[in-house]
């Protein structure tokens, strides 16, 4: 965990919420603090922006507890615009008010919600069209924009409220590869020199790992594991979490003796600590970079098998391989150049080592 | 329940206003100085706009002189008929002198203080029509206007206060009800038989109309004598008789047949 | 309708189509019978081929004019088209005018007073109704879409009442009622509550359907950056419901141009009234009735020109 010194800014606990029958959040509980860059990630429909919505209750949850910015978020708050004039949003579609130029954009909230003298609020608002790069796109309105300025404005205005907290949701969604790629460091950057504490919410792993101090994994309304990337890379605490992030080989065997795990016709040694593999079933899990070729290095698991084919993915390749034994096919990537060296012909028979101390070890997933 | 609804409902009437008193009408009329008549304005000679759009006729005439000898100024209002014999004016004009005939059904929502003249209804026909008498229009489509005496003649319902004896001679087959006597004069004008066969109305208006150049032609004699009297709302029997006093001044110094005859060209001031 | 881009002959200059409106057109003209007219009589004069005959030479001439005409039009661009159309139809117009022989000297006396007064009083009370209407219709609208079980009820009540009784009904009702319970009216002021409520009614339906196009999304973004309800519906809703619920007021506004015509029952002088009323003492009400309609009817295409700029204005924006 980094920064959790002092008092978190958003507090929630034990929150759940409901639409009808259906449970969207189910007893999250989750702290961030000033500074942090949270990213709240998970699929379609797990509940992550309803997570975020209820932080300025742009949702209304039913049970628990949630602390924003110094206030206490329910139902009969007094002053809800003063809590959501602390944070700025932004939304997947923008969500830019169409008849408004972007420098009225901008102002809106300063001037209409604030009070803040136009000419101040006019000011201001340049600033923040400087820092995102379209200050050319002052007097256009926002229909003439493509869809990154659109984004750059609404990025713009949440920043323009001078808010103690940023949500995103999903802002990079609706913008092609490209420009993604650019928002996203620029977007980093933005967070780096306002030190704005930020809540980001994405279905994209990539985005997560790289935006993020802090990664909260969310699956069906409920938190799967939440801490740094790097930590959640390595050591998913669940299947779930391990197939979300990264790509994972998954093989279900039988615990037979601990610290052994017997898939079809092979043994795997693994030392993983989490104190599943004590009997019964289970699956075990690793990672495809981390198959190792013909080294034969200690503490390693040997698989013969067969090549059944490559793709190729620019930086590095994936190749698809079935163990003999086992029954089942699964991936290994290397970087291309080295690779271009190794390249089994299709069909052809190969022996790597999947290494113990990467091996991790869930209970069986529920089919 | 019943007990709370009915003190509910008593509550709400609680609070609204008391309909006007007696004695209010005079009171209002002299203390403004003003004497509103209300007139419709679609009865030419009696009441109609002049060549310089301004209100004229011998309706118009006889209630500037009735406010005169009330010693206040006359202003007028022009609503529609049905709406100044629906009664119950709530003080919005103070009388209407406009040719109404003091009917049985009229006389429970108005009062009518004093009848100024008296005026021959008679029938008409297209000129092309074989129709010779009012009695052969019987069994044939007749026109009157609206909620009109004419139409009431017709219905054979006709019960009007100090009317002269008269007898029903026309039993239409259908009766042709329309907006007023000039709406119908035009229908009639389309050609005998093409709207109705033939129609009862004011006498002068339609011997106006003929000597406008309408196809048309009366039916001698006249039907009936309707006599036709100023009308006041209900309750103010001190501004029925100040009213009534008025009218019979003018008929006394010979007012009235003056205005008659300038307007109708004959003295239509008592019935004969 | 967006038209294809294949383009093919006008179908009047197809010979089979031509011959059969020349035929409908014959048939239609000698079921009419136009040979009483000064031209049959001189057809049958001429030719001396009798009444029958006169009847259809009189009706050939007249298909063969039509289809003619028809034809020589469907050759130039589709802007001449429509102007010569128009032309020719208000010529019809005017010729079927000139057939009741009016009084041009009369109409000219009275044509000031039909405008200073009549129009005047028509303009007045329609802008004053409309502008009236549009109050009701955004306080109904937001009434109708505010959740609160008393606005709801209050604003469909009212909505359901008054475009469920005619408007007549409502002039009458106001004018003659509510004196019943001691509020005395006058006639102007009561035409122009009768109107705004029931045109407030028709609206608060295009105002509510105005709001709800507009996406959920402005509502939370507006909400996000702090604004609240008030700052929100003048901000940033009614401003993009304009230009939803401008077409359809403007509409209703020359509907209401007419419909105001309703309120001459309890003496108001506007058009309506002195049309009925200023012809009757000489008998020329038909002069006054087709001037003012063509008064309405101009005022109407003008108010069509100005609702179209308006319209233009909001579709430059988008």
């Amino acid at each position: 965990m980094t920064g959790n010194d002092g008092a978190p800014i958003i507090s929630v606990r034990g929150l759940n919420k409901f639409y009808g029958e259906f449970q969207a959040l189910k007893n999250i509980s989750l702290d961030v603090f000033p500074g942090g860059r949270v990213v709240v990630c998970g699929p379609s429909g797990s509940g992550k922006s309803t997570l975020i919505r209820c932080i300025n209750r742009l949702e209304a949850h039913q049970g628990g507890e949630i602390t924003a910015a110094g206030r206490r978020v329910h139902a009969q708050m007094k002053n809800i615009h003063l809590l959501r004039a602390d944070i700025g949003m932004v939304f997947q579609n923008f969500n830019l008010f169409p008849h408004l130029t972007v420098t009225q954009n901008l102002t809106a909230g300063p001037v209409w919600a604030l009070g803040t003298p136009e000419a101040e609020a006019q000011k201001t608002a340049r600033l923040y069209l400087e820092r995102v790069k379209i200050p050319e796109q002052a007097e256009k309105y926002p229909a003439q924009l493509s869809g990154g300025q659109q984004q750059r404005v609404a990025l713009a205005r949440a920043l323009a409220i001078s808010p103690a907290l940023l949500l995103l949701d999903e802002p990079l969604s609706a913008i092609d590869a490209k420009v993604r790629q650019r928002l996203r460091r620029e977007i980093k950057q933005l967070q780096r020199d306002f030190g704005v504490t930020t809540v980001m919410v994405t279905h994209d792993q990539e985005e997560a790992l790289t935006m993020a101090d802090r990664i909260a994994v969310i699956n069906c309304g409920r938190i799967e594991q939440i801490g740094a990337p790097r930590e959640i890379y390595d050591r998913p605490a669940s299947a779930f979490v391990a197939d979300f992030l990264g790509t994972m080989n998954f093989f279900d065997g039988v615990c037979a003796v601990p610290g052994t795990v017997r898939v079809g016709d092979c043994d795997f040694r693994c030392s993983d600590e989490s104190g599943v593999c004590d009997g019964g079933e289970v699956t075990i899990a690793f990672r495809p970079e981390h198959i190792e070729w013909n080294s034969g290095g200690g503490g390693g698991n040997r698989l013969c098998c067969v090549a059944e084919g490559a793709e190729f993915l620019g930086a590095v390749t994936r190749i698809v391989l079935r163990a003999d034994g086992v029954g089942k096919t699964f991936i290994a990537e290397l970087p291309s150049a080295l690779a271009a060296e190794l390249m089994p012909a299709e069909g052809e028979r190969v022996t790597v080592t999947a290494p113990a101390a990467e091996l991790r070890v869930f209970p069986r997933l529920a089919q | 329940m019943k007990k709370t609804l009915a003190i509910a409902l008593s509550a709400v009437l609680a609070f609204c206003p008391a309909p006007a008193f007696a004695g209010e009408a005079l009171e209002r009329v002299m203390q403004n100085g003003v004497l509103k008549i209300a007139t419709d304005l679609n009865w030419p000679p009696q009441s109609f706009l002049n060549d310089d759009n301004e209100m004229d006729g011998f309706d118009v005439a006889v209630a500037r002189e009735i406010a005169k000898r009330l010693g206040v100024k006359a202003e007028f209002v022009t609503p529609s008929w049905e709406v100044i014999t629906a009664g119950k004016w709530a003080g919005r004009w103070d009388i209407s002198v406009g040719s109404m005939a003091p009917t049985k059904d009229r006389s429970k929502v108005l009062r009518f203080p004093a009848v100024y003249y008296y005026t021959p209804a008679a029938a008409a026909v297209h000129k092309d029509s074989k129709i010779r008498k009012p009695s052969e229009l019987s069994g044939k489509v007749v026109g009157a206007g609206t909620s009109t005496v004419y139409e009431l003649y017709l219905k054979r319902d006709l019960e009007i206060f100090g009317a002269p004896e008269f007898s029903y001679q026309i039993t239409p087959k259908k009766i042709h009800s329309l907006e007023s006597t000039t709406v119908l004069l035009d229908d009639l004008r389309l050609g005998d038989g093409v709207r109705m066969d033939g129609m009862v109305g004011n006498f002068t208006t339609i011997r106006d109309a003929i000597d406008s150049g309408y196809p048309v032609r009366l039916l001698e004699p006249p039907l009936f004598y309707e006599p036709l009297a100023a009308a006041i709302d209900l309750g103010d029997e001190e501004f029925a008789a100040k009213i009534a006093a008025a009218v019979k001044a003018m008929r006394e110094d010979g007012t009235l047949s003056r205005l008659s005859k300038k307007w109708y060209g004959v003295d239509y001031t008592a019935a004969n | 309708m967006h038209a294809d881009t294949v383009v093919s002959d006008p179908l009047i200059q197809k010979p089979r189509i031509a011959a059969a409106v020349l035929t409908a057109a014959f048939a239609a003209f000698f079921f009419l019978n136009f040979a009483d007219t000064s031209f049959g009589r001189m057809l049958a004069e001429t030719t001396g081929g009798g009444d029958s005959f006169a009847r259809a030479g009189a009706a050939l001439a007249l298909a063969l004019l039509f289809v003619g005409n028809l034809v020589l039009i469907s050759f130039f661009p589709v802007r001449i088209q429509i102007i010569a159309v128009w032309l020719e139809l208000a010529a019809l117009f005017a010729a079927f005018f000139l057939v009741f022989d009016l009084n041009a000297m009369f109409i000219q006396s009275k044509l000031w007073f039909l405008i200073s007064r009549g129009l005047t009083t028509t303009l007045y009370v329609s802008a004053a109704a409309i502008s009236i209407a549009f109050v009701i219709a955004v306080a109904g609208a937001i009434a109708k879409l505010s959740g609160n079980g008393f606005a709801v009820a209050i604003a469909s009540f009212y909505t359901s009442f008054f475009r469920g009784l005619p408007l007549l009904m409502q002039v009458y009702l106001i004018y003659l009622g509510l004196p019943q319970l001691g509020f005395v009216v006058g006639a102007v002021p009561a035409g122009i509550a009768a109107l705004s409520l029931c045109y407030g009614a028709y609206m608060t339906e295009i105002f509510r359907a105005g709001i709800e196009s507009i996406p959920k999304g402005q509502w939370e973004a507006s909400r996000a950056v702090g604004l609240r309800f008030g700052a929100i519906m003048r901000r940033i809703i009614l401003p993009q419901a304009a230009p939803v619920v401008i077409p359809p007021t403007g509409n209703q506004f020359i509907a209401m141009l007419k419909d105001s015509s309703l309120v001459s029952v309890i003496g108001v002088w506007e058009l309506m009234f002195l049309s009925r009323t200023l012809g009757t003492k000489t008998f020329q009400h038909m002069e006054m009735l087709i001037t003012v309609a063509v008064i309405y009817w101009i005022l109407t295409m003008a108010l069509e020109v100005v609702q179209a700029r308006i319209e233009g204005h909001y579709r430059a924006r988008r």
